[in-house]
């Protein structure tokens, strides 16, 4: 094999993974989304309809925009709330405040805890009869406060959003973090020498340079909006909770595709439908960001 | 010489109890070893016994059981029979869902027929399991239903008795409330313990149309079900369910009845062991939620058995097995172990609380099971109503609207 060759030979196994894992069974849900298909017996061939059913069903398609906003919803709190937050928490850290080390130890220790453990924390704290917190609120006579939580329409989302954000929020903050560690001291001391306040050093001087690590995390924090299930699965129920409040897109996938928990039907077809549009709609998005981002920083 | 003779014999002593040990491994692993699934974690126990018990009548068959999780049984079931590797038997819901049809069609399903002996089953617990005729299933000696819960002690404590009519049920609900308790603990988010509040409401308020439906002979839009549904919202909307039941789960339905917040609770009647393992100092008891006229209606379903592979390596002992799981003793076993009803004759019901859920004049059809009969080729009137039936809290959905919705994906034989 001759040296320009050689690259042939480090790829393969890769490649061959690769195909087997992602692209084999891509092709296999395309395929499947054309059938009306339980996932036995016979394969009725159906064209389009599932994807019909998906866009332009009264009651499907309700449901699909439903469960899609709160993806997107959930993607902008992410990108554009989670994320300051996290360069803000990264840089507080980075500049070593007293504590830093413990701050740093209780906004990653959450990411450690199973998403099934914190069901049965959300049930501890925020159930309306035995949960902890309406009993707190009811013991200092704020009976106006108590509410069913969860199950309030008006709060769930904003409730499932800060749950996982109390969970997850410390992983792009350590990623962040890495990034400014990296960031030459020579650089940030010439810019104290120069007379740069704290604000004006983070601004013009650190910032910049965190931009690999702030694209890494808003590529992540969208895939991982876009593909939400444990959380919003065990604190609102297979149906997405109440009036579909905490229902995404993943969870629709599930509970079409594989039935439910006592009288499941499952439906293989239309949920390979589901998720070849999942599939697309994220495609779609990172590309977006990428041709943004590319824009942005090869100015 | 000798020093060596002893020391062969030495030797001969240590290795002899090697090959006795090997010679018993021999023996193990000419056992058939068989698998079997089951769905849910809330049947181990039973199934754990009724193993046991079979191991010990049939040394030569060894049984591994792997207990799955309801929320992706059927995907993974689904995906061992495409792959030709399911157990040897396996559980799936029978008649009263789709899978009879697809685990058919597809030959997953030993014929049992011409094997096991079922006569002495109840016929609805004989359809559960039969398809075209044919026997596919082991039937199950269990009888779910639903019940209302309460706390003896808390009963005893405020004088409130057992209720014998519906009105006496009703105003029960509102004097409990008044004394500060919640009346009835419900999950107000799990459509399933809606369905299991409702089914029971309904059986109560007018028994005439579920007969009437389970035979195809009433539509879903009809005021009687509406006439119950609003009564269900109704109740919510006094507060029986306690303020913020919309945030409750099924967990937390329990756990208020167990921890002596609410009276009363109405659950299947699967939940016994959960609500007595909750809190063993409680004293439970159990009641049908009676009719109008005094009736106590109970809402069926007979429970479904276990499933031979049609593709099994060991159908000889297999089939030994399904014989067994149908047997009389096996079935005591499982009631006992469950704390059930029982529903064959000569088979005790596993406790006294199981024995106060099942006293009843007036059995009636699930409406879950008449909208699973009497859907429409190609359409999942259980579907919606599991989406939509907690929306009937919110306003979301309306009664009048959410059963037209149902009655159009119905297919009536009886109209």
């Amino acid at each position: 094999m001759t040296k320009s060759k050689a690259y042939i030979g480090f790829i393969t196994p890769g490649f061959i993974l690769y195909s087997l894992f992602m692209i084999v069974p891509l092709g296999f849900a395309i395929y499947y989304s054309f059938f009306n298909w339980s996932g036995m017996g016979a394969m009725d061939f159906i064209g389009l309809d599932n994807f019909r059913r998906i866009f332009f069903d009264e009651r499907m398609g309700g449901i699909f925009r439903n469960a899609l906003g709160n993806n997107f919803r959930y993607m902008a709190v992410a990108v554009f709330i989670f994320i300051p937050i996290q360069i803000a928490m990264a840089y507080l850290i980075h500049l070593k405040i007293r504590g830093h080390n413990l701050f740093r130890l209780m906004i990653f220790l959450p990411y450690v805890i199973s998403p099934s453990i914190i069901g049965f924390f959300a049930l501890l704290v925020f159930d309306p009869n035995i949960g902890m917190l309406n009993t707190l609120l009811l013991s200092l006579g704020l009976q106006d406060m108590v509410s069913a939580w969860f199950g309030n329409p008006d709060i769930a989302f904003s409730l499932l959003v800060g749950v996982i954000g109390w969970n997850g929020i410390g992983v792009g903050m350590v990623i962040i973090l890495a990034n400014m560690k990296n960031i030459p001291d020579d650089v940030v001391e010439a810019s104290i020498i120069d007379g740069a306040s704290v604000w004006q050093r983070f601004w013009h001087i650190e910032l910049p340079f965190l931009k690999p690590s702030i694209v890494n995390v808003v590529v992540l924090s969208s895939i991982f909006a876009l593909t939400q299930f444990d959380i919003p699965f065990i604190v609102g129920g297979l149906n997405g909770g109440i009036d579909g409040k905490l229902d995404f897109l993943n969870l629709m996938f599930f509970r079409y595709t594989f039935g439910d928990a006592y009288f499941g039907e499952t439906a293989l077809g239309f949920g390979a439908a589901i998720s070849v549009v999942s599939f697309s709609i994220i495609l779609c998005i990172s590309l977006l960001q990428k041709l943004v981002f590319n824009r942005l920083f090869n100015r | 010489m000798k020093k060596a003779l002893a020391l062969a014999f030495l030797c001969l002593l240590l290795v002899t109890p090697l090959f006795a040990a090997g010679q018993q491994e021999a023996a193990k692993s000419d056992q058939v070893v068989l698998t079997i699934w089951e769905h849910t974690p809330q049947f181990e126990l039973p199934l754990r016994n009724t193993l046991e018990r079979f191991m010990e009548l049939n040394p030569g068959i060894k049984v591994e059981y792997e207990i799955k999780t309801p929320d992706n049984y059927l995907s993974l079931l689904t995906t061992a029979i495409q792959a030709g590797e399911a157990p040897d038997l396996f559980w799936h819901h029978g008649t009263a869902t789709t899978d009879m049809a697809n685990l058919t069609r597809q030959g997953a399903l030993m014929d049992l027929t011409d094997h096991i002996d079922v006569s002495n089953y109840s016929q609805m617990s004989r359809d559960k399991v039969t398809w075209e005729g044919k026997l596919y299933q082991t039937p199950a000696a269990t009888i779910d239903t639903r019940a209302a819960f309460y706390n003896k002690d808390l009963f005893k404590e405020n004088g409130w008795s057992v209720p014998k009519t519906f009105d006496e049920f009703e105003s029960l609900l509102a004097t409990i409330k008044k004394a500060g308790y919640i009346p009835l603990s419900l999950a107000g988010r799990d459509n399933w313990n809606i369905l299991f509040l409702f089914e029971p409401i309904l059986a109560a308020m007018h028994p005439d149309w579920i007969q009437e439906a389970a035979e195809g002979k009433a539509r879903i839009d009809d005021p009687r079900v509406i006439d119950a549904m609003n009564k269900m919202i109704e109740w919510g909307e006094k507060g029986y369910y306690g303020a913020q039941f919309l945030g409750v789960d099924e967990a937390g339905q329990y756990l208020t009845f167990s921890r002596g917040q609410a009276a009363m609770t109405v659950a299947g009647s699967w939940t016994t062991t959960t609500l007595e393992n909750n809190n063993p100092e409680m004293n439970i008891g159990a009641f049908q939620i009676p009719t109008k006229d005094g009736r106590k209606p109970i809402v069926l379903t007979y429970a479904a058995g276990f499933s031979v592979y049609s593709k099994t390596q060991y159908p000889e002992e297999a089939l030994k097995l399904a014989k067994y799981l149908t047997s009389v003793e096996s079935q005591q076993i499982w009631v006992d172990g469950l704390g059930a009803i029982a529903g064959l004759d000569g088979v005790e019901s596993g406790s006294q609380l199981a024995n106060e859920i099942a006293d009843a004049n007036l059995e009636l059809e699930s409406f879950y099971n008449i909208l699973v009969l009497y859907g429409a080729e190609g359409q999942s009137p259980t579907k919606v109503w599991e989406e939509d039936n907690p929306k009937l809290f919110t306003g979301t959905v309306v009664p009048r609207n959410f059963v037209k919705t149902l009655d159009s994906m119905m297919d009536y034989p009886g109209l």
